[in-house]
């Protein structure tokens, strides 16, 4: 074995055969360390499959909307307007870590200075919480490039017809960028109590009279008040 | 085959032979490892039912009152939205299809307890992991992800 040794180092076809070798080692060396590490990318686990990241990218998009409602709660139950912008700062941020975390590194941003936060619950009718601002929302990844600017537009109402008579109606509805939506599952409450009838179809049936207040809580924990002068 | 390992050139041969053979068993098992780990998953159209089915319990608010009803302890509750869910899931599955589900609070990277539905079974090979995100729950800012794990039985 010693011998063959000497004699492959010595002899030029061992030389040769050497080199060889060594070219082959070290091809097979960088060959084993790409597979590796195109293994442990993370874009192989999970499996890249643009429905599946479309759908993450929607999800963000539902969870900035879910952030305009926690802003008119959070409003309507007597936070400041540096809280409602302290709230949607963390939203964001936490939306761009789960994009992140999806292979979906993303650039997420909302228009702090004009954004508008109202709360109107006074005795003006109707009543309304109103949020108004601008996210713009930049996607970069490889498998998928989004860019977005979204405008949200939302208010909850809460109104009566009239006091005239015993059989008013107070009606319930959300406008989110200029559609609106009637609300029938509020819980409606009026002060002095008095019974209101839910009629299924976002309105509610009560007798008002004048110095009655009206006390709405809506979906997502938004309440609107109005006293009748 | 005895002259062949006696002679040097017999011999360079037959090592050269082996260096080629490994190389060749390597890079193939290389390809075949990198088909594999970049393969796409195996059947992603329930996963495109179960996804939408998400988004609707959402929309309805049930993912919200399910985590609202955890947190607050209210086993009614508790128990009545998770039938829901577990309906709903069930419903965009073949009927070969199983999940389970929990809660992460993304405040504290920590797993609610008492989220798990489906918990004590064992996910196939086929899984499918489906993550969904809420930021709000009852007018609250409270982010957490849904982590959803789908497959085919069988």
């Amino acid at each position: 074995m010693m011998n063959m040794k000497s004699n492959l180092i010595k002899d030029r076809k061992g030389q040769v055969f050497l080199l060889l070798a060594i070219t082959i080692l070290i091809y097979l060396i960088i060959l084993s360390s790409t597979v590796y590490q195109i293994t442990q990318s993370p874009y192989i686990e999970p499996t890249p499959n643009s429905e599946q990241l479309l759908n993450y990218v929607d999800n963000s998009l539902a969870a900035i909307d879910e952030l305009s409602d926690i802003a008119m709660s959070q409003y309507s139950l007597g936070a400041t307007r540096n809280d409602v912008l302290d709230i949607i700062d963390s939203g964001i941020s936490e939306i761009d870590n789960y994009l992140y975390n999806h292979n979906l590194p993303s650039n997420i941003s909302f228009d702090s200075l004009n954004l508008i936060i109202v709360n109107s619950s006074s005795s003006v009718n109707p009543v309304r919480v109103h949020f108004e601002t601008e996210f713009t929302i930049h996607i970069d990844s490889l498998d998928l490039v989004f860019d977005a600017t979204i405008y949200v537009n939302s208010s909850y109402y809460l109104e009566y017809d009239s006091i005239v008579g015993n059989q008013n109606y107070i009606t319930i509805y959300k406008e989110k960028n200029g559609i609106i939506s009637l609300i029938d599952n509020a819980e409606v409450t009026i002060i002095p109590s008095i019974s209101v009838s839910n009629m299924g179809d976002g309105s509610y049936l009560a007798d008002l009279d004048s110095g009655y207040e009206i006390t709405a809580v809506l979906p997502h924990n938004i309440i609107l008040t109005l006293a009748i002068p | 085959m005895r002259k062949l390992s006696k002679s040097k050139k017999g011999q360079l041969f037959i090592i050269e032979a082996f260096i080629a053979v490994s190389v060749m068993i390597i890079m193939v098992t290389a390809l075949y490892e990198v088909q594999l780990a970049t393969q796409p998953a195996a059947d992603s159209r329930f996963q495109l039912e179960v996804y939408s089915t998400l988004e609707a319990l959402d929309v309805n608010g049930f993912l919200d009152d399910y985590i609202y009803s955890i947190i607050n302890s209210i086993p009614a509750d508790v128990i009545y939205y998770r039938n829901i869910i577990t309906q709903a899931i069930y419903g965009a599955l073949p009927d070969h299809g199983e999940f389970k589900l929990y809660y992460e609070d993304l405040q504290t990277s920590l797993v609610v307890s008492g989220s798990y539905i489906n918990n004590p079974l064992t996910p196939g090979d086929s899984v499918v992991s489906i993550d969904y995100l809420i930021t709000e729950v009852y007018g609250e800012y409270a982010p957490y992800t849904i982590h959803l794990q789908v497959w085919l039985k069988g």
